[in-house]
């Protein structure tokens, strides 16, 4: 099954490099990822992404990406990912802002 | 660190600089604004613009024998002080040979700063000599990494690198420094106040409830104790509750030495090789309280069979590291001292299960009564730290020993326990027994090592002899890979394969070929007189002990088996 994150995150040197190496550490696959930059030095990177194992959890990996320090946040769909296909998503945030 | 006020420029903030003011000058004085002290590290192409700043500095630069040693060096320092220790190289190989080093920082949160040369701007991506994509490679093994492109900006930036290697889960920060860049003119301001908040919030009332009632409904509670408690600060608070609420206490590798050491409750060690009292209490618990700990594979065993009938709390100041391998029935994130504070279950009738984990506890108490006349080394290291005291550290290398000090030595404090736990990275021992005398050299500080391990980083015996750094070196040597040795005995069929160190050098005459002491330990009854003169020498020392190559570690949990399923002698 496929899940998708929303993740907000400076465009410092390396972040996205650090962000698609963490999810593949962790276990997971990339399906998709998009990447749009926002005007405030921010990018918000939407990614579609599977578990390699059923042992790994999306919960505890949101948590892991919302440690990196580049990351400004992390939100899942308020729908299920079935749902969310198609439809507008729209996001519960999954892990809390840094300041 | 120090806090810097935001309108202060370097010159006002430390000692006259050169006229001239570069890049290079700005991280050294920035550096020492930051209240650093000592840098290990080892010079090289890239990196020579700081090395010429250094002259003059207030910073003192220890010069290693191999870059790997620095950051092994550093992370010691930084396990005693809770500040983050700074190494030093240069790019290319210099950087590659610290890699080992920050992956060990990593893995067992240590703070540290990695500063590394690199290549001018204009050649990063050209295959340039000595160019290496340190920045990339570290990505896996570092909490952050920045490549400063701008001069102007480096006090800033190393600041932020401090900020962020010491606050929350510590760990490792890499910064890459481009040649050109140290070698600008630069006259930077010091940087506005760190972005970070200050430490873990408090944690949530409710949990602590939720926590409190999953305890006062216990029969068999047992508290699982690891690295985050020291890392939280929450030793004092550790001690209290498990003073408060007698409910036995199981420590990790990185959890040694916060359980009060002569606490009654304390059971020691769990995991691959810890105690039978440890282990059977954490099988039949009915609930784990897992404080600071991570369900590590060498603590658990077979997952699936650890605590099976035990419900969890789990509190962490990473809320990362709840539930990533066991689902937690109470999960408590936050400051783990003020949440153990507020934790408060009442009166625990649990006196038949403490009763019972005390008995046990002494029924497999370790026997130090081993038949010959050879060195018995579990009795040695037990001898060893109870004769050092409450000033006893000990920097350990990796293999059988390492197993030893951990189930055999008295640890006053988690700090005292260097050991390369989540990485096991062999050749830590000697430079982290160098990092760690330097830092405090009126402690016993002792590096525990083996004949593999010591040949791994052997050549800093020059940068002890060097120093004159009192580091007592008990070097056990027992002409083989042991543990790999004991491995090959039971779980390959006695297939032994490229364990045999026969060939070893006479250890002592090569600590006499450094400038230092050594002797050789033969026999049993030399072993008090070893201790005495190791532990009163005050320069480094060597002590070469012949051990049987035959003597194993034990309890050993086998490989994929439940740690109830222990192996014992």
């Amino acid at each position: 099954m496929r899940d998708t994150l929303r993740i907000e995150l400076s465009d410092s040197e390396g972040a996205l490099m650090r962000l698609v190496g963490l999810v593949e550490r962790r276990g997971f696959t990339i399906a998709t990822l998009e990447k749009a930059d926002a005007a405030d030095g921010q990018s918000t990177v939407i990614m579609r992404l599977s578990a390699r194992d059923g042992a790994r959890s999306l919960d505890v990996l949101t948590r892991q990406i919302g440690r990196l320090f580049d990351v400004r946040a992390v939100f899942t769909p308020e729908l299920a990912a079935a749902e969310a296909a198609h439809a507008s998503y729209r996001w519960r945030q999954a892990c809390p802002p840094r300041n | 660190m120090t806090a810097l006020p935001a309108t202060q420029t370097l010159a006002e903030a430390s000692p006259p600089a050169p006229a001239k003011q570069t890049g290079a000058h700005a991280v050294v004085r920035t550096l020492e604004v930051l209240g650093v002290e000592r840098v290990f590290g080892y010079p090289g192409g890239a990196i020579m613009p700081v090395y010429d700043a250094l002259t003059g500095s207030s910073l003192k630069h220890i010069l290693v024998r191999h870059e790997q040693a620095a950051a092994f060096a550093a992370d010691a320092q930084a396990r005693l002080t809770g500040k983050a220790g700074v190494c030093l190289a240069t790019s290319g190989p210099g950087a590659t040979n610290l890699l080992t080093g920050i992956a060990n920082a990593y893995m067992d949160s240590v703070p540290m700063i990695i500063l590394t040369g690199q290549v001018p701007s204009g050649l990063m991506g050209t295959d340039a000599f000595q160019e290496v994509d340190v920045f990339g490679m570290s990505m896996p093994v570092v909490k952050h990494s920045i490549i400063i492109r701008d001069p102007m900006r480096i006090p800033e930036m190393i600041a932020e690198a401090f900020a962020i290697a010491e606050g929350g889960r510590p760990g490792p920060v890499l910064i890459d420094l481009p040649k050109d860049v140290l070698q600008a003119e630069a006259y930077p301001t010091l940087p506005p106040e760190s972005r970070l908040s200050a430490g873990p919030s408090p944690s949530r009332q409710a949990d602590l409830d939720a926590a409190a009632a999953l305890l006062s409904s216990s029969e068999r509670p047992v508290l699982y104790i690891g690295g985050g408690v020291a890392l939280g600060g929450a030793v004092e608070a550790v001690r209290d509750f498990m003073g408060r609420t007698g409910i036995p206490a199981v420590a990790t590798l990185k959890g040694l030495g916060c359980a009060h050491p002569e606490a009654e409750n304390f059971l020691g060690m769990l995991g691959m090789h810890g105690g039978r009292a440890a282990n059977v209490a954490v099988d039949e618990c009915d609930l784990l309280v897992c404080c600071g700990a991570r369900f590590d594979d060498r603590a658990t065993g077979r997952l699936d069979s650890f605590a099976k009938g035990a419900r969890i709390i789990h509190m962490d100041g990473d809320g990362a590291e709840i539930g990533k391998l066991r689902t937690a029935d109470a999960a408590i994130e936050g400051d783990i001292a003020d949440a153990l504070a507020r934790l408060d279950p009442g009166y625990l009738d649990i006196e038949d299960w403490r009763k019972s984990c005390r008995e046990r506890k002494e029924r497999h108490a370790f026997r130090y009564d081993a038949p010959g006349h050879g060195v018995f080394a579990p009795a040695m290291l037990k001898q060893l730290s109870e004769a050092a005291g409450d000033d006893f550290i000990a920097a350990c290398d990796v293999g059988q020993h390492q197993m030893w000090v951990a189930q055999h030595c008295r640890f006053s404090r988690p700090e005292h326990h260097l050991t390369s736990a989540g990485l096991g990275a062999m050749g830590y021992g000697l430079p982290a027994g160098i990092g760690a005398a330097m830092e405090r050299p009126d402690a016993k500080v002792v590096t525990i090592t083996g004949d593999g391990s010591v040949m791994m980083n052997i050549q800093e015996l020059a940068t002890a002899h060097r120093y004159g750094v009192p580091v007592r070196i008990l070097l056990l040597d027992n002409a083989s890979l042991g543990l790999v040795r004991q491995w090959q005995e039971y779980f390959f069929d006695q297939n032994f394969s490229e364990i045999d160190l026969y060939d070893n050098p006479d250890f002592a005459e090569v600590a006499h070929a450094f400038g230092i002491e050594a002797f050789t330990v033969h026999s049993r009854e030399e072993v008090p007189a070893a201790i005495d003169r190791l532990l009163n020498a005050r320069g480094p020392i060597l002590a070469h002990v012949l051990i049987d190559p035959r003597e194993n570690v034990w309890p050993l949990v086998p490989p994929g088996a439940s740690n109830a399923d222990m192996m014992e002698d």
